[in-house]
């Protein structure tokens, strides 16, 4: 059968493509059979057609391949045109050689990249993500429901290799792909799956730290670098959400879930967690909806870096594991004195060995990364903890991490919401900050009561909100100046009080699934600054 | 001379040196006695013999293999002789050679390895002999390389004559390009002919020729070296020769001049590097981030036959030495043994390069390439400099195995080096260009750039234009903003070393202060984003030696090497400090030195240096209390050590204005940020690159200098600022604040791309002084600007105060003190407080008593009054 060739023999196909001409026509051959294209697991073999979604974690140096080039039969003259593309080595047939006079030989460049899985994918991402993103929504208004128990419409291989992983606990699902501590090289601990080597050959740009899914073919040849994808299409991705399509539409956002009710029931269930404390819900809220959405010179607009205060003990823990279960990415980091002055954070550049050493705050837009500082004791930090603290406040501040090229720093921009659970106010400054306040009577949780399917919404709500085109209609916008103003006089608001309360409002109209603000939304969030202003008095 | 002989053989070789075979070369007069001991030092160094010349005979057919040819007739070298046992290096085989007694070393950078692409196009039926392939010396030679029609002697003829006439009369005083220009040299005479000059006296065998100079001489002279450099640097090199013979026939060089091209049309950063540059001549720029150790390489291998002892040289071909497998002498197989100390070695250096920072787009971790240093150039930069290389770009097929029948598809592509150029080797130096460190910009600026900066500085608006395109997203301040553009662009460096002075600061500090929440860091924020060496640190969390330089000891080497901090990377940068207030004082304390003397002296771990730290600081600091307490001075409100805030040029306020007007343009502003309407807001400013680069083109190219009129009305503006002050006895003006206003002058004036300093700089130097003074110095109590409280930290209204205060003080302790009984201070206090009207309070008391104890009249301890007797 054709898919079994294109998954054993993708290099025959490649050939057949390019003796007749056709090689730019290979990544949409191979693009085409994606959904039966297995995912890179210890069942891959050399040679064969895998897909792999990872983080681009570091770049190596580029290198020239010959594209193209021709041998000649020594004894009758026969020219060939051979390629190499997509492989180290290319046999000659033998009583053929080098055609030294070529002038048909064709330079390229390769990149290379070290991609490691995504830093932080949450369990239930991991879990659905195995079956291959996107595949089993086959449009969006069909619910998810399906998703979870997943498809049995795809290739047999996947699901296999799916319902495998999901039975069993992931750390012993290692991979039998064994990487070489060289490329284990990921940012937060725990990661056991593959790490590879991508062999890039068009010219698109690939960025550090972005998402990237990659048809590519495998070759575990060399044991000394671990696997090796040379790479025939990679596809850079916007969100990791397996509940959705790669590619989400803005226009038809909306009619996918119904926001406010995903709202109320986010709401209902964050409160319990916030032991009742509606307006610590609400803030909260907002932090897990929230992403950079412009960066002028300096600024990075949006950012909503969240300090609850007044947390109690275990609070942090239990609010992550919530936290995992709605969002793709997240981490959570107890900042006690060993992981601050052990850890390295900030990614440095290892002339020794020509690598990116990776940190922990090497990380993919959209991570969350829930800071606890319940668990900080008394202490001294030592030299890499006072630089660790101190990229952590340019994180929270300016939202870039400075990598260290150890001749210089190089500034990456990031995007990752922080959230920081302490007992007092922050040794962070966040954006804001909000002692939480339990009402006398409890409220009782509901979480358990949440249906797997009402999950899954969440999910959704979460990651779509993020694409919501946002606006200010010019009615709304005198509105807020005048506000502005008047605020201004009455208790002298710095421009940063308005920034923060822009950039409440914003959230709370995009949690509303709405796309411009509207005025009870403005005051929702001027409330929403007050209480919080009060509280802090 | 033992190699007499030789040399006329050699000599006829130069009318026409490519019809000596290397064979015929190296029938070096080994039996001769080994030259005179001197002699023999100074050849020593491994290179004597003739590199293949471009008359190389196999080059007729590239594709051939190694040619089995330069067998040496016998070996009558005697085994015995220490010569033929020392190390490579000293290893006198022979006196090789000569070409005018002047030994020929071959060029590590271009290689023989890599064999010539020149054919004669007079035997071109000559495909036959390999070895005797020798157009007839002296006839009419036409050779050209091979597959092109750039014909080799007429490449050399045009070169000569390039030396002979090339007149740089295109020289530039700012010394943009030529890092050769020597001082003294008649920019009327032929360039490179003083350089040949140089050469003979100082015999030091380089002629570095400036490709831009060869490009405006002849530009096709200047394509072939570009696009065949292989060829056509070795046909200049005997060019070189030839001419330098002619002209100085009695020089005793140690080697054969060589040519080092530089300045090629840049190929701009790495990124841009492809296949269609390999076997170009390139130039690059980037920072060393890793040097290896020396590696020898054999050149050329001496094999030797255990049987008959006849020997055999074998050059390296592609890399590979191809053993003889039959002695060709007594036909004897495999019994030729490679005798390592008579073959022949060079040294070679692997250099990693590293993109600038500044080349880097951004989300991209920098990319690197190989260079490969020979001879001379190992070992002449180090990690960290960053450099100007000028090379072959080469790119060869990584062979898994050459008699496998596979092809490694990938190649490794490395860069041999041919010229470096040290872009910030002066830094250390003292009195040198200014501003070298934007050298690598200088190509980047494009005569059509240069085009639209000039006519951007024309524009009348331009001053407002600049600074309201810096830092868009930051609302008004506009007279903060002007003088953070005129802190980008500096003063004039000047040197009055000679009138015992030493040189005068042209960097401009500048402290912003004011409430907490008044974007105050966004503003350092953008301007270490503007500036390509701008370095960005807070207070809080750096310590002394973050900020100055600290001693660590290497890895690799571990060697002791000193790591530099934060004011010393911003060496000609701006170096920006937020809330400079946390700053400890031992840190501080640093600042001094830099802030004044621009240097940074280091005393760590045995080493002991004193670094140039020419960096423009830009602070900022937030009042100690909560906020800004309008009742107190600037030094009370932040209370940073007045020595310090001297230093400092200019001192702005950021303090929110409260003004109707204000708050609605502010409000209109901020909510269009979060109008997803960005693009609207850019294009009515200047974007970022521009401003870099008219900051930078200012920075290089303008160096304004005083002129009659501006000086005079310099003179009078401080004369009238210390005016001001006298008449309330006070001093109200010091040299520092003319000198201040000098430097804002002349940055007013590169801010116009104006070589003079005219009386309009000299106008806004005046405003924006006394603006900023009016912001920081204004004595809170009269309203009245008194740099006494920037200069000494008092204000003289104050000063009067304590004073009248002392005074009367005096005359309560004469009263009450009973026979010197100690009386106490708290009661003193009441009772003063009690008979003034003015208000006292406990700080203005005890100023007062100071006052008192310094005058001799008490002393005062632990709350109790001791008048003195």
């Amino acid at each position: 059968m054709a898919a079994d060739a294109c998954i054993t023999q993708p290099l025959s196909i490649i050939e057949e493509h390019f003796s007749s001409g056709r090689i730019n026509e290979v990544p949409q051959y191979f693009e085409s059979r994606k959904t039966s294209i297995p995912l890179l697991t210890d069942g891959a073999v050399n040679g064969q057609l895998v897909r792999y979604r990872g983080m681009v974690q570091d770049q190596l140096d580029t290198e020239l391949y010959l594209k193209q080039f021709k041998i000649i039969n020594k004894d009758t003259g026969d020219e060939l045109v051979l390629s190499g593309m997509y492989k180290d080595n290319v046999e000659i047939p033998e009583g053929y050689c080098l055609d030294d006079d070529d002038t048909s030989v064709l330079h390229e460049e390769v990149h290379s990249y070290v991609i490691i899985p995504v830093p932080g994918e949450t369990k239930w991402t991991q879990s659905i993500g195995g079956c291959g993103q996107g595949d089993m929504v086959p449009t969006l208004s069909s619910n998810m429901k399906r998703s979870l128990d997943c498809t049995g419409t795809d290739d047999e291989l996947t699901t296999q290799s799916t319902k495998r992983r999901r039975s069993t606990d992931p750390v012993a699902n290692g991979n039998s792909i064994a990487a070489p501590p060289i490329l284990l090289n990921n940012p937060l601990p725990g990661e056991t799956r593959p790490s590879c080597i991508i062999k890039v050959y068009d010219n698109e740009e690939i960025l550090i730290n972005s998402i990237i899914e990659f048809i590519g073919i495998l070759s575990t040849g060399n044991d000394d670098s671990g696997p090796l994808l040379y790479c025939i299409k990679a596809t850079p991705l916007t969100h990791t959400n397996p509940l959705l399509p790669p590619t989400i539409n803005h226009q038809n956002i909306i009619n996918i879930i119904n926001f406010k009710e995903c709202r109320d029931s986010l709401l209902d269930i964050l409160t319990g967690l916030c032991l009742g404390d509606t307006t610590a819900a609400e803030y909260l809220l907002l932090h897990l909806i929230s992403y950079v959405n412009i960066r002028t010179e300096v600024l990075a607009l949006g950012k909503f870096c969240l300090n609850i205060s007044k947390c109690p003990k275990d609070f942090a823990k239990k609010l992550f594991g919530i936290i995992e279960q709605l969002v793709t990415k997240a981490h959570y980091l107890p900042l006690d004195l060993f992981n601050l002055n052990s850890l390295k954070f900030v990614p440095s550049k290892d002339y020794t060995d020509n690598r990116l050493h990776t940190g922990l705050l090497q990380l993919s837009n959209g991570t969350h990364l829930i800071i606890d500082e319940l668990c900080m004791e008394q202490g001294q930090l030592n030299e890499l903890g006072v630089a660790n603290m101190m990229s952590l406040g340019t994180l929270v501040q300016w939202q870039h991490v400075n990598y260290d090229f150890k001749y210089h720093t190089q500034s990456f921009n990031t995007d990752i919401p922080v959230l920081i659970l302490s007992e007092g106010r922050s040794i962070i400054k966040a954006d804001y900050h909000i002692p939480l306040v339990p009402p006398p009577v409890s409220v009782p949780s509901v979480i358990n009561e949440v249906s797997p399917d009402a999950w899954d919404k969440l999910r959704v709500y979460l990651t779509v909100s993020r694409y919501i085109n946002y606006s200010l209609q010019s009615d709304i916008q005198k509105r807020l100046e005048d506000d502005f103003v008047s605020m201004r006089r009455s208790d002298g608001a710095t421009g940063e009080v308005f920034h923060s309360l822009l950039s409440l409002a914003r959230y709370v109209a995009i949690s509303n699934g709405n796309t411009s603000l509207s005025i009870e939304e403005w005051e929702q969030a001027k409330r929403l600054y007050h209480w919080k202003e009060t509280r802090l008095q | 001379m033992a190699d007499r002989e030789n040399v006329s053989q050699e000599e006829s070789s130069v009318t026409s040196p490519m019809s000596v075979p290397p064979a015929a070369l190296q029938t070096s007069d080994i039996t001769s006695p080994p030259p005179v001991e001197e002699e023999r030092e100074e050849e020593s160094s491994q290179r004597r013999r003739c590199r293949t010349d471009p008359s190389s005979p196999f080059s007729s057919n590239i594709f051939s293999p190694p040619a089995p040819s330069n067998v040496l007739p016998s070996s009558e070298i005697d085994l015995s002789s220490p010569l033929t046992f020392g190390t490579p290096s000293s290893r006198v085989g022979g006196p090789g050679s000569n070409r005018g007694a002047t030994p020929v070393r071959p060029r590590g950078d271009l290689g023989q390895s890599q064999r010539l692409r020149e054919i004669n196009v007079a035997v071109l039926d000559g495909t036959t002999s390999r070895a005797g392939q020798t157009s007839d010396a002296g006839g009419d030679v036409n050779m050209v390389v091979w597959g092109t029609d750039v014909n080799v002697s007429e490449t050399k003829r045009q070169f000569k004559l390039f030396l002979r006439q090339f007149i740089n009369d295109l020289h530039d005083p700012d010394g943009v390009d030529d890092d050769d220009q020597m001082q003294g040299q008649d920019a009327m005479e032929p360039f490179y002919m003083t350089r040949l000059e140089v050469i003979n006296c100082l015999e030091e065998p380089y002629l570095n020729v400036n490709a831009a100079h060869l490009h405006q001489f002849n530009p096709d002279l200047y394509s072939h070296l570009i696009r065949y450099p292989q060829e056509v640097i070795p046909t200049f090199d005997i060019g070189a020769n030839e001419l330098f013979r002619e002209l100085y026939p009695d020089s005793n060089l140690p080697f054969q001049i060589e040519v080092r091209a530089y300045n090629a049309e840049r190929t701009k950063n790495m990124r841009s590097l492809n296949p269609e540059d390999i076997d170009q001549l390139i130039t690059i720029s980037g920072m060393v981030i890793r040097s290896s150790p020396i590696v020898p390489e054999m050149r050329e291998a001496f094999f030797q036959c255990y049987i008959c002892h006849a020997t055999q040289s074998v050059a390296i071909d592609r890399g590979r030495i191809a053993e003889p497998a039959v002695c060709s002498s007594c036909e004897a197989l495999h019994s030729m043994a490679l005798i390592h100390n008579r073959s022949y070695f060079t040294d070679k250096q692997v250099i990693k390069l590293q993109e600038s920072p500044e080349d880097m787009p951004p989300g991209q971790t920098p990319h690197t390439v190989l260079l490969y240093a020979h001879d001379d150039l190992v070992d002449k930069v180090q990690p960290g400099d960053r450099i100007i290389v000028t090379g072959v770009y080469r790119a060869v097929p990584l062979r898994v195995n050459p008699r496998a029948r596979t092809v490694k598809s990938v190649y490794k592509t490395y860069i041999d080096v041919i010229h470096y150029k040290k872009t910030d080797s002066r830094r250390l130096r003292e009195r040198e260009s200014e501003d070298d460190d934007e050298d690598e910009q200088r190509n980047l600026f494009t005569p059509e750039r240069v085009q639209q900066l000039m006519e951007l500085s024309k524009t009348p608006d331009i001053y407002e234009r600049l600074a309201h395109a810096l830092a868009p997203s930051i609302y008004e301040n506009i007279d903060i903003k002007k003088g953070i553009l005129l802190q980008l662009f500096g003063g004039a460096r000047k040197d009055f070393k000679n009138a015992g002075r030493g040189h005068f600061r042209s960097e401009i500090n500048i402290l912003l202060c004011g409430d907490p929440g008044t974007s105050k860091s966004q503003l350092l924020q953008y301007v270490h984003k503007l500036m390509p060496r701008g370095q960005y640190t807070s207070g809080k969390g750096s310590s002394a030696v973050g900020l100055t330089a600290y001693v660590t000891k290497d890895p690799d080497t571990k060697q002791l090497v000193l790591q530099t901090g934060a004011l010393v990377l911003s060496d000609n940068g701006i170096c920006c400090i937020d809330e400079f207030d946390k700053m400890n004082d031992s840190t501080r304390s640093i600042l001094h030195e830099v802030m004044e003397q621009q240097t940074l002296s280091i005393a760590k771990a045995g080493i002991i240096c004193s670094l140039n730290a020419r960096a423009s600081i830009l602070a900022a600091a937030n009042p100690r209390m909560s906020s800004w307490d309008e009742k107190l001075t600037v030094v009370e409100n932040i209370q940073l050590p007045h020595t310090l805030m001297s230093r400092f040029d200019l001192i702005f306020l950021m303090l929110d204005p409260q003004d109707e007007q204000f708050d609605r343009r502010l409000a209109t502003h901020l909510v269009s940020l979060y109008h997803q309407t960005k693009t609207e807001e850019e294009s009515d400013y200047m974007n970022m690159a521009t401003l870099r680069d008219y900051i930078g083109y200012a920075r290089k190219y303008v160096h304004p200098s005083l002129s009659e009129e501006a000086g005079e009305t310099l003179v009078n503006a401080y004369i009238n600022m210390r005016k001001v002050g006298s008449s309330r006895g006070a001093v109200s003006a010091y040299p520092r604040q003319l000198e201040s206003l000098i430097r804002l002058a002349e940055a007013h004036a590169k801010m116009r791309f104006s070589k003079t300093v005219e009386i309009v700089d000299v106008e806004e130097a005046k405003r924006l002084h006394k603006e900023a003074l009016k912001q920081a110095a204004t004595d809170p109590k009269t309203g009245i600007i008194d740099v006494g409280i920037l200069t000494t930290g008092v204000s003289s209204s104050e000063r009067q105060r304590r004073e009248l205060l002392a005074k009367e003080l005096r005359k309560l302790l004469q009263s009450k003190s009973r026979g010197g009984a100690p009386l106490k201070q708290a009661e003193m206090f009441e009772a003063m407080k009690e008979q003034s009207q003015a208000v006292i309070t406990q700080q203005l008391f005890e100023a007062a008593l100071k006052l008192l104890q310094d005058e001799d009249f008490c002393t005062f301890s632990s709350g109790s009054i001791r008048l003195s007797k």
